[in-house]
């Protein structure tokens, strides 16, 4: 939680805006129910996005490093909330395990995001314009999700 | 044991749809917009969610509960084991729901265990305590397996555990009832016939036909000419004991049917230790009917039958109807168990005893399941209670049913106290009908 209320004042006090003070306090919002209701984890990490996206776009973006701790913010208070969700039992549970894969896919979207941001920095190639690269990697990625989301929903189970 | 490995339901992180949707949602957006900055958002969350789905092969679950015993009294622990086995390396949740008639000792508050990744099989012990009398299934083993890392688990049910059967606490007792026309079987009861027995019944002048061992001489010599001891005959009883199962679903329900099988219990062990024959009959949510009979084979029958009454109060799903006839031998007397709970019980009891059964009721007291009274409502609401429970004694004894309460010393006192009432009132004829 501390995470969602640093991250969402961070993304107010960098944007400066009223928009940016309101999707700030919208993403802490969903943040707090999505510690008891784990559907709503879907809108914090959107509510993220729309924070990130919102300083990313505006006219006086923040420093790229300043952007990537946002996103690793959002994410980490994404799988900490899962690891709430998965601790909502009485059985008494080792969290060490859990605790350090969130880490690792904070890691992981930091770097990911960190290398998308400089692939998009690239000129385009054969003339196209600057970022169609970033675009087109992302694409490629969600096309391969898809490949195995559907692999995987009709593969025959044992 | 039980021990089956049906096909487990696949379940999803909450944390993978908001990947996927916060991946695609960016992707879009860019495409749309034509920001690329918006595609470098998306990436981190298709990243992870295409990590997380990388290791998403079902994993095969199999496990068994066993209980070191299945058949034990209220209160005693009982431990078991719970064996589980995997494919590969999972993180594992382990869990005993739907527990009935127990209660969690080690581990608690509930039978659950959640294992870091490894390799199966496992093990693990536990402990519960018998909580409620009955018969019981003692739960369900459930399974829910997940991949290090995977944001896909796979849960399954994978057994029941065996039944279990909680016998009541044994409860002293050492009075009997006087049955209405005692049997030609030995037993202890006195009978009001006279004949060959062992107890005096008087001394009477000699008639033809009386056996020469039955002179009393002493008597004889005193006056002069010959005169005769005169037994009892001794002959066993019929006992039918009718038990009030109407209950609901909350504790104190629950409670006051424990607390009447228990002095049900008591009174059927008493008597059939005196040869007497006893029989059940439960009428309620649930219904039970076991004609009178004496015996060891009785006992066991006994307790068959109390136990599924105390199974059907833990399970609240549970209905049953009885489809057999009833004959009611009309020499047996019908004692009532009840804690005055539901009037169509004593409607029946005072049925029976205007059909000419000598009848009695056994009242539980559970005044003191009753949550305490915080302010006025709750003080009048409980005296309301209490006042409905004098007024079914009342109608009870009004309709020549002879009433006494088990109340905390236990089921003697109130025996001693039925016998005492059922004894001055057995020659009056009941005056009112309720």
């Amino acid at each position: 939680m501390l995470s969602a209320i640093v991250t969402g004042a961070a993304g107010a006090a960098l944007g400066g805006t009223a928009v940016h003070v309101y999707v700030a306090f919208c993403y802490i919002a969903v943040a707090v129910l999505a510690l008891f209701w784990p559907v709503a984890i879907a809108a914090q990490v959107v509510g993220g996005q729309l924070l990130v996206a919102n300083l990313l776009l505006g006219g006086d973006a923040p420093a790229a490093i300043v952007l990537l701790l946002i996103v690793v913010a959002v994410v980490l208070t994404a799988e900490m909330l899962g690891i709430a969700a998965r601790l909502a039992t009485p059985v008494e549970r080792d969290t060490r395990d859990d605790l350090r894969s969130a880490g690792l896919a904070a890691a992981i979207a930091g770097g990911v995001f960190g290398v998308m941001l400089l692939v998009g920095t690239l000129p385009g190639p054969a003339g196209l314009p600057s970022g169609i690269l970033a675009i087109s990697v992302a694409a490629g990625a969600c096309v391969l999700l898809a490949i195995v989301l559907v692999s995987s929903r009709f593969a025959p189970h044992e | 044991m039980n021990d089956h490995s049906a096909p487990g339901r696949q379940r999803a992180d909450p944390r993978l749809p908001a990947y996927l949707i916060g991946g695609f949602g960016a992707l879009v957006a860019a495409i749309t917009t034509g920001h690329q900055e918006l595609a470098a958002l998306g990436a981190p969350f298709l990243v992870l969610a295409a990590i997380g789905l990388v290791r998403r092969e079902p994993t095969r679950l199999r496990g068994s509960v066993t209980l070191h015993t299945d058949r034990v009294i209220e209160g005693d622990v009982i431990t078991g084991e719970v064996h589980v086995d995997w494919d590969g390396e999972a993180q594992v949740d382990i869990m005993i729901s739907d527990l009935r008639g127990v209660t969690p000792i080690q581990p608690e508050p509930l039978l659950g265990w959640s294992l870091p990744p490894r390799g199966g099989p496992v093990t693990l012990p536990f402990e519960v305590r018998a909580s409620s009398w009955g018969s019981h299934d003692a739960g369900t083993l459930w399974v829910r397996a997940r991949r290090a890392g995977g944001l896909l688990a796979w849960e399954q049910k994978l057994a029941t555990a065996p039944r279990l059967r909680v016998l009541p606490t044994p409860t002293r007792l050492d009075r009997l009832l006087k049955p209405a026309a005692p049997r030609t079987i030995a037993g202890v009861h006195l009978s009001r016939f006279r004949g060959h027995g062992t107890d005096f019944a008087e001394l009477r002048p000699y008639q033809p036909g009386d056996r020469m061992r039955d002179l009393s001489w002493s008597t004889s010599a005193r006056l002069g000419e010959p005169w005769v001891t005169v037994h009892h005959l001794e002959r066993t009883g019929t006992v039918l004991l009718f038990l009030d199962a109407f209950f609901g679903s909350e504790h104190m329900s629950t409670e006051a049917l424990a607390r009447t099988a228990r002095a049900a219990w008591a009174v059927a062990s008493v008597h059939l230790r005196a040869q007497d024959r006893v029989g059940l009959l439960a009428e309620g949510r649930t219904t039970a009917w076991l004609p009178p009979r004496g015996g060891r084979r009785a006992r066991w029958l006994l307790l068959d039958q109390l136990l599924a009454v105390g199974g059907a109060a833990e399970d609240v799903w549970q209905r049953s109807h009885r489809s057999t006839r009833i004959v009611v031998p009309s020499d047996a007397l019908i004692l009532g168990v009840t804690s005055l709970r539901s009037h169509a019980f004593l409607r029946t009891l005072l049925h029976y005893r205007r059909a000419g059964h000598t009848s009695g009721a056994l009242v539980i007291d559970t005044a003191d399941l009753l949550p305490d009274a915080t302010d006025r409502v709750g003080e009048a609401a409980r005296r309301i209670w209490l006042a409905q429970n004098d007024a079914a004694r009342h109608a009870l004894e009004r309709g020549g049913v002879p009433t006494a309460v088990v109340a905390s010393e236990g089921v003697g006192p109130a025996i001693a106290m039925l016998r005492r009432r059922m004894n001055s009132s057995r020659t009056a004829r009941p005056r009112v009908t309720a």
